[in-house]
Order: structure tokens, then C-alpha cells, then sequence
């Protein structure tokens, strides 16, 4: 895409959203920036009039009157321009944080598949990184909007200036020095979006070696073994180069910089010099009109060279933020369902095979299989046999290719998506407890208090809530509040399991959800099974066998398929099934 | 007020502590690591003290031509010659800063660096503390490029070159008159004073409060970006409860900002006005000379420059100053925490590596900032080859015991001996020999499987000996299917073709790091949970090959792991409440036997059931 075009997809997008959450911020913008230009003309115009004055009358009334006036408009534009500052600063805060709304509703509410795709992943990182590390996010635009239009305005007033004094040649100078202004912009431009590119790359893992691995979690590895020379000589391998890139990076930017000044001093300073005093000389101009002058090509220098600077900003900002944009411009695709779904009964799986996009190999192949409504069916199989993928289907989590789900009878994708997800309750294997409170982590925004505490009993954490100071109100570890507990991971996994409970759904499934409990907690669980999950449909795993005998089906999910069904006694009836297998290889040890 | 004023001076008295000492301090840390490093900046502050009146004087030149009627070819002579000058200053300037630049963000990775290996020596126990934690990321804000020892540096030659430049604004000021100095730096530094005053205000009320919200609002961005929390955002909603805290974080942020914006517009006017003064001072002063005292408009401009270099100067040195003070601070601390001594020391008893025997006397442990006791008195004994489980309930203080005979904990009470020695006599790298540890939360660096296992620079790993280990654990299979092998980068952080490992495979590795270790003592704890039946059994298997000639900690709360120990200690808060071999256990019907049988019940068979 072209930069123009780019330009203004941004500037379509953008635009409207400041007008449409915070207009006013678009007329302090303008304001700031005519008054901005204003201070310009300020400094040159009174100098030079006090100039006149004093080569000239010497009358000391208008000198007073000249010098106050200056000292008081200058005072009052910077005020005046302070407090807008102010103002606009707290507006575009605010139009910041309705952008980082955006950016975090998409991602949590988008297609989960998505989240696993490592294309939408890196999407949204670029997207991430290019509205809060290579440009300035809402910003960019705003401060360029104001730069533009202060830049232009200076602009062709001292143009106007310049060429009402007569004095053509200086423009023809003015005109060499924006040229070679305008290269050197692009050449620094250039070289900024090389180094973003490859050091905030590097920047990451610079950070990583340097510093984040020593973070307290790995400390007692590191200790134990020994590691620091290990990561020491990782360091060296890493920083050298990157230490060497940087430095070439910057004799570019020197380099640069050296051309700029000659260009300056040469050109703007000292041929404009010469040039207006030859014509003080011949009387074309007065001594004031030549220090205004001289003043006005270096306020006309700093503005063109300002104006290109915006341009070139806002244009690779563009590019940056375009990610942004695709990414809030993403519809979620499998969410048409319209149906009402007033209860789970059965959950039905025909010929459903699946395999993760851009992969070769079937994670799941040709499964059948029926839950029936209260129900409560074990599938077990060893690690990678596709149990937590079929979890995901069962979720909604990605779209079906080959089979379909039933959800009492009918097809799962024609029911409405929040209907449905409001119906299930998944304690997952990698289950997410966030750092706020018991309660938020469990109840989510409910307030229903007693409700909490049945959970808590029946995910057997009532002992430990009570036995804190601040009961459900205890932070998870300490991120935002000191008095916060760093809980084991046994007691994070009795909090999922009550945030399920909580949630009461018709269909519970269950992932490894006591892998961190001990026997006595485990064995609660599974004695009471009824009593802590409650008559409902279940799926449950585990890599505990015992639990098995609890079901009312066992699966058996060996190589993608389906291989073994029915209850345990019917499974250890065959020695040479898989079940029996894994089930006497743990049972050994308990004889 | 008072009471007001004696803090500010405290204040005041913590910021400029031990200028000087942490200006050397400074200096002799980055000439460690670079030695042209302050050469460079003084040059770049002699340059930078002279090049605006230089540039000022390029203007002057040209007036004074005019005035006096030069010849037009001398004039062109001279500006020629300033020019030159200007340039040659500019451009050296610029190149060192350049140059300054890179290596700022070199000094600033090495110091990261620096600090970061430091804490290692920092005793565990007191590493874990929250203050600790926080002590260690106030010193890491010393390690950015302006703040700390860097910024230090920088802005005391920022402030050299401001003197130098406000010496020689006086030195041009004082032929016309000196109480004009004397005015217009009295002016300057009633400005300031407002200046100052307004970030005072704007510290206390704003900057002060907001890191805590600030904390929040990362948090709740950040938070959906780790798609970890994916499945159970679009499960359980949790995008609501989410969004309710950022409405609460952002808006407590943005009426902080209003207010602080409001008496901010306050002293900005101030400020104005005073700055106002300022103009009508210069030009008032320098008009009545050019009227009185016949001065050239050539010396006006120049003057009126030249006072102008001379405020901003002047704002320069308190501006910088304030800065300088901050990166002190910094620097202080930066300077306590790499100072500070970590290591206790202590009798350096050489103990027997080949061998470990472990004994706890009634020894009480109690948690940093918590009451009552995690541990309650607990004794026991282990010998050298014995293989022991450790088992009892969630909390029980497993965890603790381990991190005792690491050495990470100090026991609150009692005594522990390692081969008959107090662990409080012997140092921290005498109890790392003796230990091969797997702990709970695995770790996984973002480096080679290789180095993950040994855990030792490339050169030096014993690649077969890597190869042997994981086949022992059940991880070759795994490894072997990658296109890197053993050298495949964990986790795809920074490569693409790196890997993340499950849980399962994660634990497998750690168990493989214990054994490249080999050291006298093994500890897994909870090494098995995230596996499947037959990979567990078939570590089971190969457990007595692993450990062979190495004394054994095994916590599980798998109990079927305590039939291959020798020995089986229960514990029930804190305390041991049974000790020995399983069948002693059985028999005698305790604690152990009800969570064995409570386990085992169902693997009976299951005829019991239903």
C-alpha cells in the first residue's frame, strides 16, 4: 500500500474515533497551533520594530509602548497555549485509554482459535508494539495534526515577510536548504525505522538475559546448579554483537547529522548573512529589516524542517498503526449461530475428525461418541492423545471441518455463541487465576456471597478462605496489594474448580483438575462427587485412573481415535487394552 | 509547618547524600567497562558551554559591519572565520554526542547486568521478602541510561557546561552593567522557584500516586495479550469483571490528572509573569543604553543574546540540578545494594562431598511476616543411600523442609545437621555440591535442552552424558523429533523453531538437570504430576537406576512413589506425625494408612464400588 493511501486509511480511522470520544480535543489542537505560530511571529516582528525605533526616532514613549506590548503578548500566548496543554493532555488520555479498550475487547473476545494461530499472534504483537513502542499511539496523530497546521502557517507568513521585504535571492537559498532538508529527513527517518526493527527485537532479548532471568523464580535453579556462568557466557554471545550494531547505528546518525550542520550554518546562516548585508549595504533594506530577516529565515528553517518532520512521523506512524487497524478490523467467523439454548441435555460427537490448521497429522480422527443427559463419562488415554483438543471443540473454541457436534440433537454451530458458553463449565488444565481477589477470581462481577462460600466448601478451599485475614476479599499474590498470598498451585486449582462450580452450567467438564491436590483433597473430591459438582452432565479427565470407577462410561482416546468404551469393570476385563494397562501399571504400587 | 518544613529538609539532606563519593563511585564503575566514556563528555561540555555565543556572533559581525561601514571583503573575511568556528563546533559536538549515546546504552545493559548477577549472592530468605523484591526494582531504575550512576554522570557535565556557559554570558553582560546580572538572575531564580514548586505539587499529588495505578492499568492490558488466560476469558466472561477494573483504574488516573492540571495552570501563570518582567528588563535596560550611553545596535543584539544564554544557562544548572539530585539518590542506592554484604559469613568447615546425611533437631520455621509456625518442631533423621518420601497434606510444610535443607531457609529454631555439621556453619556453595534438586514450579530458560539439562556453557556440557539422561527420563523420543535435537531453544519467546515443552515433558527435564548434576542428595518434589500413567510408571521403573548411589527426598502426593522408598515421613501441620517403612506405617493404622487406603481404594479392582 502506498503512503498516501496508508495515510489516510489512518486518518479515517482515527479521526472519527477522536470526534466521535473527545471533539473538543480537535479545536485546543487548532488554537494551540495558531497561537503557536503566533509566538513565532512575535520574536520577529516587535525585535525588530524596538530595532527601528532605536536606529531611528529614539522616541522613548513608542519604545515603551513596543517593548511592553512584546513582553505581554509573548506572556500571555505562553499561558494561554500552557493551560491548552494542560487541557489537551487530559483529553488525549482519554482517547488513549478508549484505545487500549479496543485493542483488549478484540483480543478477548475474538475467535479463540485465533489466540493459537502464531499469525494472529504475531499480529497482534505488531499491532501492540506499533501503537505503544514505534509510534506514539493516539498521539501521533494528534501531535502531528497541531505541528502541521503551526508549521504551515509560519510558514507562509514569512514567506509572505521574506518576499514583502523584496528580497527574492534569500528565498532562492531558502528553497537549496529545504531541499536538502528534505533528503536528510528521509535518510533519519530511514534509519530510525531500521533500528526500531532490529533493536526492539533484540531489545527483548537483551532484557531477558540481562536481567529477567534472574527473576525470582528461577533463583533456586540457578542456585542450586550453579547457573551464572552459564548465563554470563550467554550475555557476552548476545550483547557483543548487538553492542557493535548499535554503534555503527549511531556513526550513521552522526554522520548524518555532520551534512545537516553544514547545511545549515553554509546555506541559512552564513550565505543569508552575507547576502542581506550586501543588500544593507546597498540600502535596499534597514539594519532592523536585516536581523528580522535573518531571524525569520532561521524561524522559516526550523518550520520546514519541522513541517517534513511531521509528514515523514505521520507516514511511517501509518505504517506502524496499519497493523492496529487490520487487527480491529478482523470479524470473528464462526459466531452466526442464532438459536436459543435453554438447556445442555445431550452432547453428541459424529465422525468429528480435526486437525489444527497448517498441521499435517489428525489430532482427532472419525470420533463417535454420545453423552447422555446427567451422564458422567471418563476419557482417558497418555499425553497427546487429543483429550484436551477435544475439550476445545466441545468449547467452541475452533471451527469444525470434518463431523459435527450435537447439542441436543442439533447442530452446536446454529446455537447463539454467549448462550451457549454461559451453558458450560470447563476446569482446564492450564486453568488462569488472575491477580485480583479470591472472590473477583471465582464470582467474577457476582456479589452473591453465600453462594461463594457453598462453592468454596465444595471445592474444599472453605477451610483455607476462612483461615485468611481477609477472607474471600485476599488478593492472589502480591501484584497490586502487599497483604496479598502467594497461594500453592494445589490451592489455585481448588479456586478454578470452585469458579466452575460457580458458574453452575448444565455441562461440566472437567481437565486434570486435581493433579495438584493432595490424597485427602483429591479423595474428597471423588467421593463426593455428587455433592460437589451437583447433577449435572460430565466430562472428566484424569490421569488418575481410580477416578474412573466413579463414571458411569470410560473412552479410551489412543492414536487420534476412539479405541476403548464402557464401564471399568467391562474395560479390565480385556488384558490387552490400553486401560488395563494403564490402569494396573498404577495400581501396582498400591498393592 | 514546622513539622513540613523539617521533611522537606530530610528530603532534601537524602537526595544529596554522598554526592561526591557517588560521583566517583560513578565514574570508577563506567571506566570499568569505558575508558574514553568521560573524556568524551568533556569535550562534548566544552563545545557545548561556547557554541551559542558563537552562533550569536555571527549576527553581531554582520551589524557591526554595517555600522561602522566595513569594507565589504574584510566583513566576509570574518564571517568566513566564525562560521568555520561554529561549524567545527557543532560538528564535534554532534559526533560526541552520538558517540555518547551508544555507549550510554552499553553502560546501561553492563549495569543492568551487573545488578542482576548481584542478587544471586543475596541470601534467599531475605530475597523472598516483598521489600526485598522492591528494594531489587528500585535498583534496577538506577540501570536506565539517565537515571543512576549514567544519569549522574550526564548531568553533572550538563551542569559544567552550564556553569561555563553562565561564566561566560557574565563575563560579555558585565562591561555594559553588572547589577543587570545580578537582576536578571534574580528573576531567573524566582521563575524557578514557581517551576518548582509546580513539579513539587505536581510529585506529590500526581507522580507519587500513580505507579499503583499505573500497575493496575498495565495489568489489565497487558493481561489479555497473554492468551494463556484465553479459554478461560471466553468460558467464565471474566472479560466483564476485567473491563470493570480498567473503568475503575483509568478513571481514578484521569481525576488525578485533572487536579494536578488545575494547580498547575496556576503557577504557569506565574511563571508568565515573571517571565514577562524578564522581557521588558532586557529590552527596557538595552534600549536606555543604546539611547544614554550610545551603544551599537551590533553590541544590542548580541547583548541582548547573550543575557538570554545567561537565564537559560542559569535554568540549565537548577533544571539539571534537580535531576542530578534524582540520579543521586539512585546511584546511592545502586551503590548500597552492590556494596552491601550479602554473604554471611561463616566457619568454613570443609564436609564430606562423596556422602550426605541430613538431621533435623526440633526445628521451627516461621515465615517472613506471617505468625505461627509453618513448621512445629520437626525431627528426623535420614542417612546416607536412603531413599525417603515425604508426604502428607497441601500445606503441610513439604516445601518448607525442602528449601531448609537447601540452605534457601533458615530454621527459626532448632538446629539442622548436613553430615553432622550445623547448615548454619557451612556456605552456600558447600550445600550446592551436595544437592540435585527438582523443585515444584519447573523451570524452563530460553535456552538449548542441552544447557537446560547441564545447566553449564556449551563448550563444557557432556553431550553424551545429556543423551543418556534423556532416555533415561523418557525425553528422547521427544528431542529427537526436533530439527535442532538438543540444541533446540525452549520456548518460542525469541526463536521460532524453539520449543515449549508441556508440563509432563517440562517435569521430565528437570528431573534430567537433577541427574547431569549427580549430586549426593536428590530432592524431586512433585516430579510426576503432570504426567500420564505409563510415562510415570515408567520413571517409576527406572527410579532405582537413577538413584542408585544418591540419597533420596521424594514428595508426592502420589503415595504409590512411597512403596519403593525405604522410609515414609508423614507430616500433619508442621509436625511429623509418623515415621517409617510402609508396612510399618499399614500397621500401625494411622494417618498414613488412611491416605494410602484412601488412594489405593479404588485401584483394587473396583469390584468394592457400586
Amino acid at each position: 500500500m502506498n503512503k498516501l493511501k496508508r495515510m489516510k486509511r489512518n486518518f479515517k480511522f482515527f479521526f472519527p474515533l477522536i470526534l466521535k470520544t473527545q471533539p473538543i480535543l480537535i479545536l485546543f489542537l487548532i488554537i494551540e497551533a495558531l497561537l503557536g505560530s503566533a509566538s513565532n511571529f512575535v520574536w520577529i516582528l516587535f525585535p525588530k520594530e524596538i530595532i527601528e525605533e532605536l536606529t531611528g526616532n529614539r522616541d522613548v514613549k513608542t519604545l515603551i509602548i513596543l517593548i511592553v506590548c512584546f513582553a505581554v503578548s509573548n506572556s500571555l500566548i505562553n499561558f494561554i497555549n500552557g493551560i491548552l496543554s494542560n487541557a489537551d493532555n487530559y483529553y488525549s488520555r482519554k482517547v488513549d485509554f478508549a484505545i487500549d479498550k479496543m485493542m483488549n475487547d478484540k483480543i478477548m473476545l475474538v475467535d479463540y482459535f485465533q489466540l493459537e494461530n502464531p499469525e494472529f499472534k504475531d499480529l497482534v504483537s505488531r499491532a501492540k508494539k506499533g501503537m505503544n513502542e514505534y509510534s506514539n499511539g493516539i498521539y501521533s496523530m494528534l501531535w502531528n495534526i497541531q505541528a502541521f497546521v503551526r508549521n504551515i502557517i509560519t510558514i507562509f507568513g514569512v514567506i509572505g515577510i521574506v518576499i514583502f521585504s523584496k528580497e527574492y535571492l534569500v528565498v532562492v537559498i531558502c528553497a537549496v536548504g529545504i531541499v536538502a532538508n528534505w533528503l536528510i529527513t528521509s535518510k533519519q527517518k530511514k534509519l530510525d525505522k531500521e533500528f526500531n526493527d532490529s533493536f526492539t527485537r533484540s531489545w527483548r532479548r537483551i532484557n531477558y538475559y540481562n536481567g529477567t532471568i534472574f527473576g525470582f523464580k528461577n533463583h533456586k535453579e540457578l542456585r542450586i546448579y550453579n547457573g551464572k556462568r552459564m548465563v554470563l557466557n550467554t550475555c557476552d554471545e548476545f550483547n557483543k554483537p548487538v553492542f557493535s550494531k548499535y554503534k555503527k547505528q549511531y556513526h550513521k546518525y552522526a554522520r548524518i547529522d555532520i551534512v545537516e550542520r553544514i547545511i545549515t550554518i553554509l546555506f541559512t546562516k552564513a550565505l543569508t548573512l552575507i547576502l542581506l548585508t550586501y543588500s544593507c549595504y546597498k540600502g535596499n533594506i534597514t539594519l532592523a529589516t536585516l536581523t528580522m530577516l535573518y531571524s525569520s529565515i532561521g524561524t522559516l528553517d526550523n518550520n520546514f524542517y519541522g513541517l517534513i518532520y511531521t509528514i515523514k512521523t505521520y507516514s511511517q506512524d501509518c505504517e506502524y498503526q496499519e497493523e492496529f487497524i487490520n487487527l480491529m478490523e478482523l470479524q470473528n467467523v464462526f459466531r452466526k449461530g442464532k438459536e436459543k439454548l435453554d438447556k445442555i441435555e445431550t452432547i453428541e460427537l459424529k465422525n468429528v475428525s480435526f486437525k489444527y490448521p497448517g498441521q499435517e497429522k489428525y489430532v482427532l480422527k472419525d470420533i463417535n461418541m454420545k453423552i447422555n443427559s446427567l451422564e458422567k463419562v471418563s476419557l482417558v488415554g497418555l499425553n497427546g492423545s487429543g483429550k484436551t483438543t477435544l475439550i476445545k471443540l466441545l468449547c467452541r473454541f475452533y471451527p469444525l471441518e470434518t463431523g459435527e457436534i450435537l447439542i441436543n440433537g442439533r447442530d452446536i454451530e446454529e446455537y447463539d455463541y454467549n448462550d451457549y458458553m454461559k451453558k458450560i463449565a470447563v476446569v482446564f488444565q492450564d486453568f488462569f487465576i488472575i491477580s485480583f481477589s479470591i472472590k473477583s477470581n471465582i464470582a467474577n462481577c457476582d456479589e452473591n456471597k453465600e453462594k461463594l462460600y457453598d462453592c468454596l466448601r465444595r471445592a474444599q478451599a472453605l477451610e483455607l478462605v476462612e483461615g485468611l485475614e481477609k477472607k474471600e476479599n485476599t488478593y492472589v499474590n502480591k501484584w497490586f496489594d502487599k497483604t496479598g498470598i502467594e497461594f500453592s498451585g494445589g490451592e489455585k486449582q481448588k479456586f478454578a474448580i470452585a469458579r466452575a462450580l460457580y458458574k453452575d452450567g448444565d455441562f461440566v467438564v472437567l481437565d486434570e483438575p486435581t493433579s495438584a491436590l493432595d490424597p485427602m483433597a483429591e479423595a474428597e473430591i471423588y467421593y463426593h462427587f455428587n455433592d460437589v459438582i451437583g447433577k449435572k452432565t460430565t466430562l472428566f479427565i484424569s490421569h488418575r485412573l481410580s477416578s474412573c470407577i466413579f463414571s458411569d462410561r470410560i473412552l479410551v482416546l489412543d492414536g487420534a481415535q476412539i479405541k476403548e468404551e464402557g464401564t471399568h469393570l467391562e474395560l479390565m476385563k480385556n488384558k490387552d487394552s490400553l486401560y488395563y494397562k494403564m490402569f494396573t501399571s498404577q495400581a501396582k504400587y498400591y498393592e | 509547618m514546622n513539622k513540613v518544613r523539617f521533611k522537606r529538609k530530610v528530603d532534601l539532606d537524602m537526595l544529596r547524600k554522598n554526592l561526591i563519593k557517588n560521583f566517583f563511585y560513578s565514574l570508577k564503575i563506567i571506566r570499568k567497562y569505558d575508558k574514553t566514556y568521560a573524556l568524551n563528555k568533556l569535550i562534548i561540555t566544552l563545545c557545548e558551554a561556547t557554541i551559542a555565543f558563537s552562533a550569536a556572533y555571527l549576527i553581531k559581525i554582520a551589524v557591526s559591519a554595517i555600522e561602522e561601514n566595513k569594507d565589504f571583503k574584510d566583513f566576509i573575511f570574518e564571517i568566513a572565520i566564525y562560521s568555520a568556528i561554529t561549524l567545527a563546533l557543532y560538528i564535534i559536538t554532534r559526533v560526541c554526542n552520538n558517540l555518547s549515546w551508544a555507549k550510554n546504552y552499553r553502560l546501561s545493559i553492563l549495569l543492568r547486568q551487573e545488578r542482576s548477577v548481584r542478587t544471586l549472592d543475596i541470601d534467599y530468605e531475605v530475597l523472598e521478602r516483598p521489600e526485598t523484591q522492591d528494594e531489587i526494582e528500585k535498583v534496577a531504575r538506577a540501570t536506565g541510561e539517565w537515571n543512576g550512576p549514567l544519569g549522574l554522570i550526564n548531568r553533572a557535565f550538563y551542569i559544567m557546561s552550564s556553569i561555563l556557559s553562565f561564566l561566560i554570558a557574565c563575563a560579555i553582560v558585565v562591561s555594559v552593567n553588572p547589577l543587570l546580572i545580578i537582576l536578571i538572575s534574580v528573576l531567573a531564580l524566582v521563575k524557578m522557584f514557581f517551576e518548582n514548586t509546580d513539579k513539587k505539587k505536581m510529585k506529590t499529588e500526581f507522580s507519587d500516586k500513580t505507579p499503583a495505578i499505573w500497575r493496575r492499568i498495565s495489568y489489565v492490558n497487558n493481561i489479555a495479550t497473554n492468551f494463556g488466560i484465553g479459554k478461560d476469558v471466553r468460558v467464565y466472561r471474566m472479560d466483564q469483571f476485567i473491563e470493570e477494573e480498567r473503568k475503575k483504574s483509568t478513571n481514578a488516573f484521569l481525576d488525578l490528572l485533572k487536579k494536578s492540571n488545575r494547580k498547575s495552570n496556576f503557577y504557569q501563570g506565574a511563571i508568565r509573569i515573571v517571565s514577562m518582567l524578564d522581557t521588558l528588563m532586557i529590552y527596557g535596560f538595552m534600549a536606555y543604553e543604546v539611547i544614554n550611553h550610545n551603544m551599537s545596535i551590533a553590541t544590542f543584539t548580541f547583548m541582548v543574546s547573550s543575557i538570554f544564554n545567561l537565564t537559560g544557562s542559569l535554568y540549565s544548572i537548577i533544571f539539571n540540578n534537580s535531576w542530578l539530585l534524582r540520579a543521586n539518590a539512585e546511584t546511592e542506592d545502586y551503590r548500597v545494594f552492590m556494596e552491601k554484604n550479602y554473604v554471611i559469613e561463616k566457619e568454613t568447615d570443609e564436609i564430606d562431598e562423596k556422602e550426605v546425611s541430613i538431621e533435623f533437631k526440633d526445628v521451627y520455621y516461621s515465615y517472613y511476616g506471617q505468625e505461627g509456625y509453618a513448621l512445629n518442631g520437626v525431627s528426623f533423621k535420614i542417612n546416607n543411600g536412603e531413599k525417603i518420601a515425604l508426604v502428607g497434606y497441601n500445606g503441610a510444610g513439604k516445601t518448607t523442609i525442602v528449601k531448609l535443607i537447601s540452605g534457601f531457609y533458615h530454621p527459626t529454631k532448632g538446629q539442622i545437621l548436613i553430615n553432622g555439621k550445623d547448615i548454619e556453619t557451612l556456605k552456600r556453595e558447600e550445600i550446592d555440591k551436595l544437592i540435585s534438586s527438582s523443585y515444584q514450579e519447573s523451570l524452563n530458560l530460553a535456552y538449548s535442552i542441552g544447557e537446560n539439562v547441564a545447566m553449564l556453557p556449551k563448550k563444557e556440557i557432556d553431550y553424551e552424558k545429556v543423551d543418556k539422561i534423556l532416555k533415561l527420563v523418557g525425553l528422547d523420543k521427544k528431542v529427537n523429533e526436533l530439527p535442532n535435537k538438543v540444541d533446540t531453544i525452549l520456548t518460542r519467546d525469541f526463536d521460532d523453531k524453539g520449543v515449549d515443552l508441556s508440563g509432563g515433558e517440562t517435569q521430565k527435564l528437570s528431573i534430567a538437570r537433577a541427574i547431569y548434576k549427580n549430586a549426593p542428595l536428590f530432592i524431586f518434589d512433585e516430579p510426576t504430576s503432570a504426567m500420564d500413567a505409563i510415562s510415570e510408571s515408567e520413571l517409576y521403573e527406572n527410579f532405582n537406576e537413577i538413584t542408585k548411589n544418591n540419597t533420596t527426598i521424594y514428595i508426592s502426593h502420589r503415595l504409590s512413589s512411597a512403596k519403593f522408598c525405604d522410609r515414609i515421613i508423614v507430616l500433619d501441620h508442621g509436625k511429623v506425625s509418623e515415621m517409617g517403612t510402609h508396612k510399618e506405617l499399614i500397621d500401625k493404622n494411622g494417618e498414613y494408612k488412611k491416605l494410602f487406603e484412601m488412594q489405593s481404594e479404588y485401584y483394587k479392582g473396583g469390584e468394592s464400588n457400586e
